[in-house]
């Protein structure tokens, strides 16, 4: 690894009641790297990444973002330095149009800068012909392209994806995988979770395996996949 | 813009009123005023920002008392006595704010109400400033007028402040913390901040419209004060005109208020039943209140219509 970690994970632990979901995760994604994270279905990638984007409290550990300590921050400060993310099941604003989800979340722009980069960004995946269609009538695929739009209005350096692929077609699976090949030519940071190992292997450079709240393996995807931890937490 | 006609409209009637009209309608219309300024209010944090409160009426009355005992001891002129009322409120408010939206849904609506409670049982007790449940005299007042119109002032201020706020991301980021309070904080919407400025906001006028209305009456007590039947009866107005919109608390305390008058006038033993299964039949065929359905049906200009303005200034790339 000889690019310098843009974000960098060490020992954390996330404990709710008596499950431990994240058990001393330790692990870095490089800048401009594309990383995937595997891993079991309750193996805590959602908590980790919940635990970066300062939605959860960690209980143990320390990650730094930018050499900055950024656990303990608010949600808003970090997002403010540059770290945005979309969720597992989407979490647009139902009763708002597509548009107004974007704008609500802008920082420091004016009102009429917030409008021009939404439409912008909202035409980069494709969907700016619904930009006042209420969220709450459009399609899963169509929310899931509108949630990574809203995630890049804070124009950050690292995007937690948190499953983009998941129940969505292949063929807007390839929209995305698209998308998010431009994104990282423009140099953002892509840390995705996701199952589906044909897209991994495709877009990722580094893939994470995750078990039982621990980081078991990390490699270039076709060594990740045949692993044998890997395999063994799987099946 | 129609809109702007119909505003001027209302205004010229409004200012012309006491001039020409008989004292009954006078006094109708200012108990219509002061409800138009309690669900303008109450649509700011319980509306915009989801925090349904069951205790607004205690802002209401710590400015009544605040501005009648300004005006009793201090011998401060009524209009500043108001001002003094909402300054009270507001600084009641804010910590208010920081301790009770920590709470979520009913516990929150439960809390407020609770806390109205107290205040009564405070006005109540505290009798050798209160004078408890005597209540407070003040001088009457010989020219009505000057109170009507300051609370139409008030009135008109909250329709124009609410129609910026729908039109502000301020106002966005409100209806964002009411879907998903969660969901906008984890996006970095400062949630906290915002909602209890949205608080502290809907707690000022009225505060001043407490004193407005304790110098209107020249008397105050527990009861008027904090009266439970005008909490409810501004909950009613809002949910009946639209929660979240800009007019649905002008529609509905309208609407209510001439309902009233005319049952209480034709059926003064059943009224209050009527007036209730008149609300019920309402939320039952129109959940969220006559104003969403007219803009889902088209016959209203849906909201929030300055960012769709900006956003048809610029041209997107692709549409
Ligand atoms: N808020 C919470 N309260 C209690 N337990 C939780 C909470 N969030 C997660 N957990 C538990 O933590 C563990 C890890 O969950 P997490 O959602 O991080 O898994 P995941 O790897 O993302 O799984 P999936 O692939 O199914 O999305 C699970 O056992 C889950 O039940
Ligand atoms: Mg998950």
């Amino acid at each position: 690894m000889g690019a310098t970690p843009l974000l960098v994970v060490e020992g954390v632990v996330k404990r709710f009641g008596g499950v431990v979901a994240v058990n001393g995760a330790t692990c870095s994604v490089a800048e401009r790297s594309v990383t995937g994270l595997i891993g079991p279905n309750g193996s805590g990638k959602s908590t980790l990444f919940n635990c970066i984007a300062g939605v959860e409290r960690p209980d143990a550990g320390q990650i730094t973002f930018l050499g900055r300590r950024i656990n303990g921050r608010s949600p808003s400060q970090i997002c403010e330095i540059g770290l945005a993310r979309t969720f597992q099941i989407t979490r647009l604003f139902r009763e708002m149009t597509v548009l107004e989800n974007l704008v609500a979340v802008a920082h420091g722009l004016s009102d009429a800068a917030a409008v021009r980069r939404a439409q912008e960004l909202l035409a980069m995946v494709e969907v700016g012909h619904l930009q006042h269609a209420l969220a709450g009538t459009l399609s899963y695929g169509q929310r899931k392209l509108v949630e990574i739009a809203r995630a890049l209005m804070f124009a950050p350096k690292l995007l937690l994806l948190d499953e983009p692929f998941a129940g969505i077609n292949p063929r807007l699976q390839n929209r995305i995988l698209r998308y998010l090949e431009r994104l990282r030519d423009r140099g953002v940071t892509l840390f995705l979770i996701d199952h589906e190992m044909r897209i991994l292997l495709n877009i990722c450079e580094t893939v994470l395996a995750m078990d039982a709240g621990e980081i078991i393996a990390e490699g270039a995807p076709d060594v990740i996949r045949k692993d044998p931890r890997v395999l063994a937490a799987y099946f | 813009m129609s809109g702007r006609i119909v505003a001027l409209v209302l205004l010229a009637v409004t200012a012309a009123l006491p001039l020409a009209s008989a004292a009954y309608v006078v006094s109708f219309t200012v108990q219509l005023l002061l409800f138009v300024i309690l669900a303008y209010s109450w649509n700011i944090i319980s509306g915009y920002t989801g925090y349904t409160s069951f205790g607004h009426t205690s802002f209401f009355g710590l400015g009544a008392y605040a501005s009648t005992l300004l005006i009793l001891h201090a011998q401060i002129a009524w209009p500043l006595a108001a001002l003094g009322g909402g300054a009270l409120a507001v600084a009641v408010a804010w910590p208010l704010g920081l301790v009770m939206l920590r709470l979520r849904g009913s516990f929150f609506a439960i809390g407020m109400f609770g806390l109205a409670r107290a205040f009564e049982a405070l006005a109540f007790g505290w009798a050798s400033v209160t004078q408890g449940g005597t209540g407070l005299y003040l001088p009457p007042a010989y020219d009505l007028r000057p109170i009507y119109y300051l609370l139409a002032a008030l009135a008109f201020g909250l329709v124009f402040l609410t129609y910026r706020l729908d039109n502000s991301r301020f106002g966005l980021q409100l209806l964002a913390i009411r879907e998903d309070e969660d969901g906008a904080e984890a996006l970095g919407v400062k949630t906290t901040r915002l909602k209890v400025r949205a608080f502290v906001l809907s707690a000022a006028a009225p505060g001043i419209c407490g004193g407005l209305y304790a110098t209107y009456l020249s008397f105050i007590d527990p009861p008027t004060a904090f009266s439970p039947a005008t909490e409810l009866t501004t909950i009613a107005m809002v949910l009946f005109g639209g929660m979240g919109t800009v007019l649905g608390p002008l529609v509905g305390a309208v609407v209510l208020s001439v309902l009233y008058e005319v049952l209480w006038a034709r059926f003064p033993q059943i009224y209050l039943g009527m007036v209730g299964l008149a609300i019920a039949g309402v939320v039952l065929l129109m959940p969220r209140g006559v104003l969403p359905l007219a803009m889902r049906r088209g016959w209203l200009p849906h909201g929030r219509g300055a960012l769709r303005r900006l956003a048809s200034r610029a041209v997107p790339a692709e549409a």
